[in-house]
């Protein structure tokens, strides 16, 4: 009993954690929001912001005791829109399979909708989209444009600076730039 | 962009890689970066916590220190068998040296070799004890 229910935080201590957060914590959190829910096409990150909270102050999700807010809030936030994507998946598979032909006649095809139903396309192509965009602002910036790539494929920094043969203050500053030109995508796209 | 992933998978590594270096930013680098131009404000967030959350009456220390304690009286209890029959037979077994307790009883309690001339309450404070010692929840 103690080293389960010890292991996490009381319900208690996460109301009482989360109501005291400092500015730069609020920040922080905001942003991970704002990160998380643009994997997405279609979420707010205030939506996904309160309901991750309602994950956490309900139990439903449990806290490990000495993780961190924002590490800790960030993988609620990311399994939450985990879950959305799936959802999306199965919703476009749904429609795949209930496709109809000419003649009005369902289309049922099992074998169709397994192959072709695992991932809904236009999240292929949000994606894509946002990637080309970011890609076009930093094409004249190539040790960014080698770090975005390198952390797309999950590259470690090591091995970024390895295989683009970067110094530590490269790939730091290439880090700082890279993070500026998102954060630029980010608020052009909640303008628009 | 290569490599044998979708771009979907891409952009979305691509938003985790951000969102962990965000998590480990100094709080002078993330109000210095974001403190101005961030779309959701600290105020945005906090609206959005105290309704999640709403009146809070108790500080991080005090919820925590009533946790550990909830837990500890928790642990202590559940640690022991029931009756003092089954709690005095843990204890021989233990000082036989057929208990996984069996080493930490050797060190703690090196000069007890008959638990027949101890109380019951001296015993369910050994067992307590070892129970503590060795971090387990049951006996």
């Amino acid at each position: 009993m103690y080293h389960s229910e010890g292991n996490y935080l009381s319900l208690d201590e996460v109301r009482a954690k989360l109501s005291c957060l400092s500015k730069a914590d609020l920040l922080r959190l905001g942003r991970i929001a704002e990160l998380q829910a643009k994997k997405l096409r279609v979420c707010e990150s205030e939506d996904l912001l309160a309901e991750g909270l309602k994950r956490v102050v309900s139990g439903d999700r449990r806290w490990p005791r000495g993780l961190g807010t924002s590490t800790f809030m960030k993988n609620v936030f990311a399994s939450i829109v985990s879950s959305k994507a799936k959802h999306a998946a199965f919703a476009a598979r749904y429609e795949v399979d209930a496709e109809v032909d000419q003649s009005g006649d369902v289309i049922s095809d099992q074998e169709h909708v397994a192959l072709e139903g695992r991932i809904d396309p236009t999240m292929e192509i949000y994606a894509q989209r946002m990637l080309g965009r970011m890609a076009t602002t930093i094409s004249d910036d190539p040790d960014a444009l080698a770090l975005a790539m390198a952390l797309g494929e999950g590259l470690t920094a090591i091995e970024t600076q390895t295989q683009f043969h970067m110094s530590q203050k490269q790939y730091d500053s290439a880090r700082k730039r890279l993070r500026r030109v998102v954060n630029r995508m980010m608020t052009e796209e909640n303008a628009s | 962009m290569t490599g044998s992933r979708s771009d979907r998978e891409r952009w979305h590594a691509l938003m985790d890689a951000l969102s962990d270096e965000t998590a480990e930013m100094s709080d002078e680098m993330i109000v210095r970066e974001y403190g101005s131009s961030a779309s959701q404000s600290a105020d945005t967030v906090s609206n959005i916590i105290r309704e999640s959350v709403g009146e809070v009456e108790i500080t991080p220390y005090e919820a925590t220190r009533a946790a550990l304690n909830e837990a500890n009286k928790n642990a202590r209890g559940a640690a022991l068998p029931e009756t003092r029959e089954q709690r005095r037979s843990l204890l021989t077994l233990i000082l036989a040296g057929e208990h996984r307790w069996s080493n930490s009883a050797t060190l703690a309690f090196r000069e007890l070799d008959d638990p027949s001339n101890l109380s019951d309450e001296e015993i369910t404070g050994i067992l307590e004890d070892l129970a503590e010692l060795n971090g387990e929840d049951d006996g």
